[in-house]
């Protein structure tokens, strides 16, 4: 491996300087000639009959060029590709199924008039009795979708030893109903797509607001019927993914027919309102857990049914649901257990992953129950995880999940490194000061594994310039992560060039054939070393021009940082822009590399939170006076990124714990649907971070990269409920709900602090 | 996101403005737009017609009179927190003024906009009831002057007149200590309940000026004149302080909604409102043992 002088080092993000100066693109930046925009119509009912639909108003305003409905043709009803077992048709035909699903379709000259349009369009629905939560989805009365047979689409189980017989080997048995309400990722950027047919070439140029061009090219190429290779999807700058700009919704599907259809661009960026409807939501999941445990606090067995409220559709629901069973271990021994995981459809907008997507559910639920047990042992909430927790004897560490298998750190060391930062006695202290004065400290602890990547692959192909530059493409797709700093610092070091000498592509599929995309806190971990085995590559492939400019045989040549020379005469070398000429001179194609990383290894990062928070007796104002973070992010590319990634996710996941909550009333219908009433923590409500790293190589790469995207946000909500637990230790405040608003926080105080 | 169509007019005097006001149908007032705006652009107010004022110069002065601040009503939320004028003769609009929105807000959002609004959870509306401000008031017919208790209504609701636009604020100079608080949930949110008081103590320690104003418990700001008028001659103490905010948050009849409960305004109220006369009363006697008066 070469000498790294780039990796570790905190370069700043070579993409800051463009997007500050305001000079970004993204989709509602690209103007196509004479593009239509695309508006929806979308449904005011959770549940209903569409009785009829009247557009020709709307029709006649002029500016609107077309108004579509279900009816008008096949290609409306036909179900959106990449969700099973049932997927909803492109425009909703005889049924609505939540709020804010797609009816009709207008193609106009701009927003303005398509809106207008919208106002004039006239659907008669006849309002059905809907499904609002998943006690009420289970009874079976109502049946969303009667050709599934059940509201239950997916059930994920798992068994390890005795499972739930073995609760009867424990001392101590805890049982408690754990809920998390529904979050709404909200990235700067809300979606948008847009097109443009091509048809001399029969090909279509498609822009795109996501985190996986080949995946979208995939999806569009079989809802179009074309061949993938007629379809090149490019995303331009992309502002926040968090996972909902990486699945199938109806505008992609709406956007690319109506482009091919009409042989005109269209375009549909959304709107923030939409963002609230249309948009897949997250973590909604109620968890009926049971935790028995030895007198010394030792894990004997977990069970745990829980049901996700999912929506009325897939989504990419099922998974997170699936990922949550994975993640129900945390970092902990638990030698037995059994899980049940069912995914149940309401009549809501589908889950899809948001940032953790199951991670932090899974963690919510052995947390809380660990402080639960430790609360009813009489046993310090830190002893007991200390007393759990993973060995480094332990390594590697079979889960008892299939394929899971914890590889690296030293959990309990780890662990006491953040003990130790607390100052756990002193706080004790200050906390019974604090009390006198009518102000209540809390202390929070929570632990986590981030299980990262794990599946498929990611490639690099990359180009030699003429100047004896490096272009690199890849089909990680950058939505803000800074990857074409990181991929460039990798390939600097391979390379032994500058970062001014590489230019990194992401998010085109012209610029490489095969692609996964940027989710999962995967990308480090997959193009990190597939940028890596290009480099080598074009390594090899010029080592023969190296040979003929040195008059040597191409096995004696060797590189290193950047220079050629014959194996043992360092003195005499060439360099890459010395190659260029020569390929130049000599006529040649330009050197190219190309390699594809797969690997089906996930890696595993460990790390812990430690949050004080401060809360006024008398308004519950709650203020975050310290937050620790001990974190294994395996070989660290740029720590700058690390930690952005890290304190990024950790303000997330304050959100979802003390402000983010989608509410529903009994119909169905959302009430938060602006930033009036979806609270997201600004910066004023987003505290000093300390962030201590003890960094772990990943055995299951070459590099050594772990996952960092999602360490911040798997604990937040259980962290922050076991602080204020304890800011309310004197009642036995118990919290089973995330996120704790001062609301939540006033009724459950005012009954006592029992309340479930 | 996108409004649907409305006429557009830019008066240059407020003479014009009015004139138009009394001869387009349907027609809003358009100042800093911080809620008239995103009103349009979600179609839940669909004016016929728009007036946009942000050209009559004559309504973005602050003048100083021997008992009173005159304030034009295009004044912005800023420059009420950063004059002199408006720092020296009511402090308290400049220490409440921070807490309304943002920076970004703050710059384009005026004290006519925000008073003719009349969201019962702002700033100004608690500040106006509080202060006894009075509204200039004028239309193409003549004009008039509303005090700050008859002008709100209800909850979005005013004694303004279809064809009657607000043109200055009349502030007096304040004659006790006062003092603002409010509990929102994240800063620059709406307050779920604001607390003013205002305050004078007599060389014997014994109240003898009381206001009290809540903010975000009802459909317009509460204030209750009988109860200050009783602690009138009380001697001040922290159980005072107690006593009257838990009298004053068992008469309030709070509302519910998505982020707080009738009683957690309640408590709110209680909280806040302990806390200012506190702080009030601090102030006061601060004053006192200085020996000025009070500005």
């Amino acid at each position: 491996m070469a000498a790294s002088s780039w990796i570790g080092r905190p370069v700043p993000r070579i993409e800051d300087r463009p997007l500050i100066q305001g000079l970004g693109r993204y989709v509602s930046d690209i103007q196509l000639p004479n593009q239509w925009t695309l508006v929806l119509v979308r449904s005011p009912h959770a549940h209903a009959r569409i009785r009829a639909v009247d557009v020709t108003e709307a029709q006649r305003l002029p500016g609107v060029f077309y108004v579509a409905t279900a009816t008008d043709d096949e290609v409306f009803r036909r179900p959106l590709p990449g969700m099973s077992p049932i997927a909803p048709p492109v425009l909703a035909y005889e049924r609505v199924y939540y709020v804010g699903q797609p009816v009709v379709a207008i193609l106009a000259e701009n927003r303005y008039v398509a809106e207008d349009a919208a106002d004039l369009v006239k659907v008669q629905y006849e309002p059905l009795p809907s499904v609002t939560n998943v006690e009420h989805a289970l009874k079976g009365d109502l049946l969303l979708h009667p050709e599934l047979g059940s509201n239950i689409v997916d059930h994920v189980s798992y068994r390890r030893g005795a499972g739930h017989e073995a609760l009867n080997q424990a001392d101590v048995v805890v049982q408690v109903t754990l809920r998390m309400g529904r979050v709404s990722a909200q990235p700067m950027e809300p979606r948008g797509i847009a097109a443009i047919y091509h048809p001399a070439d029969d090909l279509l140029t498609v822009y795109h607001a996501t985190q996986s061009v080949h995946r979208a090219q995939e999806r569009i190429a079989e809802f179009l019927g074309m061949p993938t290779s007629q379809v090149r999807v490019i995303a331009p700058d992309v502002g926040g993914g968090f996972g909902v700009k990486n699945g199938t919704y109806p505008e992609e599907a709406l956007v690319t027919y109506f482009a091919r259809h009409w042989g005109h661009p269209v375009k549909w960026t959304g709107d923030r309102f939409e963002e609230f409807l249309g948009t897949y939501q997250e973590r909604e999941q109620t968890h009926h857990a049971t935790l028995g445990v030895k007198k010394d606090g030792t894990i004997v067995a977990l069970v745990d049914t829980y049901y996700q409220d999912n929506g009325a559709f897939p989504g990419g629901g099922i998974m997170v649901s699936r990922n949550t069973a994975r993640n129900l271990m945390g970092p902990y021994r638990i030698p037995h257990f059994a899980i049940d995981g069912y995914t149940v459809l309401t009549n809501k907008v589908p889950q899809a992953p948001y940032r953790g997507a199951g991670r932090p559910q899974g963690h919510y639920v052995i947390e809380r129950l660990l402080d639960r047990a430790a609360d009813t042992l009489g046993l310090d909430r830190a002893e007991i995880r200390l007393r759990n927790l993973v060995r480094p004897e332990d390594l590697p560490y079979d889960t008892g999940i299939p394929d899971l298998v914890y590889d690296s750190g030293n959990y309990p060391e780890v662990f006491r490194d953040l003990l130790d930062l607390v100052d756990l006695p002193a706080f004790r202290r200050e906390q019974a000061e604090a009390r006198q004065r009518g102000v209540r400290l809390g202390l929070g602890l929570a632990a986590y594994v981030e299980i990262s990547a794990g599946f498929g692959f990611e490639g690099a192909r990359l180009v030699l310039s003429d100047n004896g530059t490096v272009t690199l493409y890849t089909g990680a797709t950058n939505q803000g992560q800074g990857h074409r700093t990181s991929l460039a610092q990798i390939l600097a070091d391979t390379l032994g060039l500058g970062l001014e000498d590489i230019t990194v592509v992401e998010g085109d599929t012209a610029g490489i054939p095969r692609g996964i995309g940027t989710f999962g806190s995967r990308t480090m971990i997959m193009a990190g070393n597939a940028t890596h085995m290009a480099g080598e590559r074009l390594i090899e492939a010029a080592k023969p021009w190296a040979a003929e400019l040195l008059e040597a045989h191409r096995d004696d040549i060797v590189f290193d940082a950047g220079h050629f020379f014959v194996k043992g005469v360092p003195s005499r070398s060439v360099n890459w822009r010395d190659l260029t000429e020569r390929l130049k001179a000599a006529g040649s194609a330009p050197l190219t590399g190309e390699e594809y990383f797969s690997s089906n290894v996930a890696t595993y990062g460990f790390g812990a939170h430690a949050v004080i928070v401060e809360i006024d007796e008398a308004t519950l104002q709650l203020r975050i006076q310290r937050y620790l973070i001990v974190h294994d992010s395996g070989t660290v590319v740029n720590p700058l990124l690390t930690n952005g990634q890290v304190i990024g996710g950790t303000i997330q996941g304050l959100g979802s714990a003390l402000w983010e909550e989608m509410q529903f009333n009994e119909d169905g219908q959302p009430l938060t649907t602006s930033f009036l009433d979806y609270l997201l923590p600004a910066a004023v409500e987003s505290p000093e971070i300390e962030i201590h790293h003890r960094d772990y190589r990943a055995p299951g790469n070459p590099f050594g990269f772990k996952g960092v995207g999602e360490a911040g946000i798997i604990p937040s909500q259980a962290v922050i409920l076991a602080a204020v637990e304890d800011a309310y230790r004197d009642i036995q405040l118990r919290l089973d709900y995330a996120p704790v608003t001062p609301k939540r926080l006033f009724a459950t105080v005012a009954e006592g602090g029992n309340r479930a | 996101m996108k409004p649907p169509a409305f006429a557009y007019y830019r008066p240059e005097t407020v003479q014009e403005a009015l004139q138009l006001l009394q001869k387009v149908n349907d027609a809003k007032i358009l100042a800093g737009g911080q809620s008239l705006i995103p009103m349009l652009n979600m179609r839940l107010a669909r004016p016929a017609a728009v007036i946009d004022i942000n050209r009559l110069r004559e309504l973005t002065e602050i003048q100083e009179y021997p008992d009173h601040l005159l304030v034009g009503a295009l004044v912005r939320h800023y420059q009420l927190m950063e004059s002199p004028l408006v720092r020296r003769f009511a402090p308290v609009v400049a220490e409440a003024e921070r807490h309304i929105g943002h920076a970004a807000i703050r710059t384009r959002g005026t004290i006519g906009g925000s008073l003719s609004h009349a969201d019962p959870a702002a700033e100004l509306p608690l500040l106006a009831t509080l202060g006894d401000w009075e509204l200039h008031v004028a239309s193409a017919t003549g004009a008039r002057v509303i005090p700050a208790r008859e002008f709100f209504l209800g909850y979005l609701m005013t004694a303004l007149g279809a064809d009657e636009l607000v043109t200055h604020i009349r502030v007096p100079k304040a004659t006790g200590v006062s003092r603002f608080s409010e509990f929102a949930l994240r800063a620059g949110d709406f307050a779920l309940v604001s607390a003013a008081v205002s305050l004078n103590l007599d060389a014997h320690q014994k109240i003898d000026h009381l206001r009290l104003a809540l903010g975000g418990v009802g459909e317009t700001p509460w204030r209750e004149p009988a109860i200050e008028a009783h602690y009138r001659g009380s001697e001040a103490s922290p159980n005072l302080w107690t006593v009257i905010a838990t009298e004053v948050a068992d008469l309030i009849d709070p509302p519910e909604d998505l982020h707080a409960s009738a009683a957690y305004r309640r408590q709110l109220a209680r909280a806040l409102l302990e806390k200012t006369l506190a702080e009030t009363a601090a102030d006061a006697r601060q004053t006192l043992t200085k020996g000025g008066p009070a500005s």
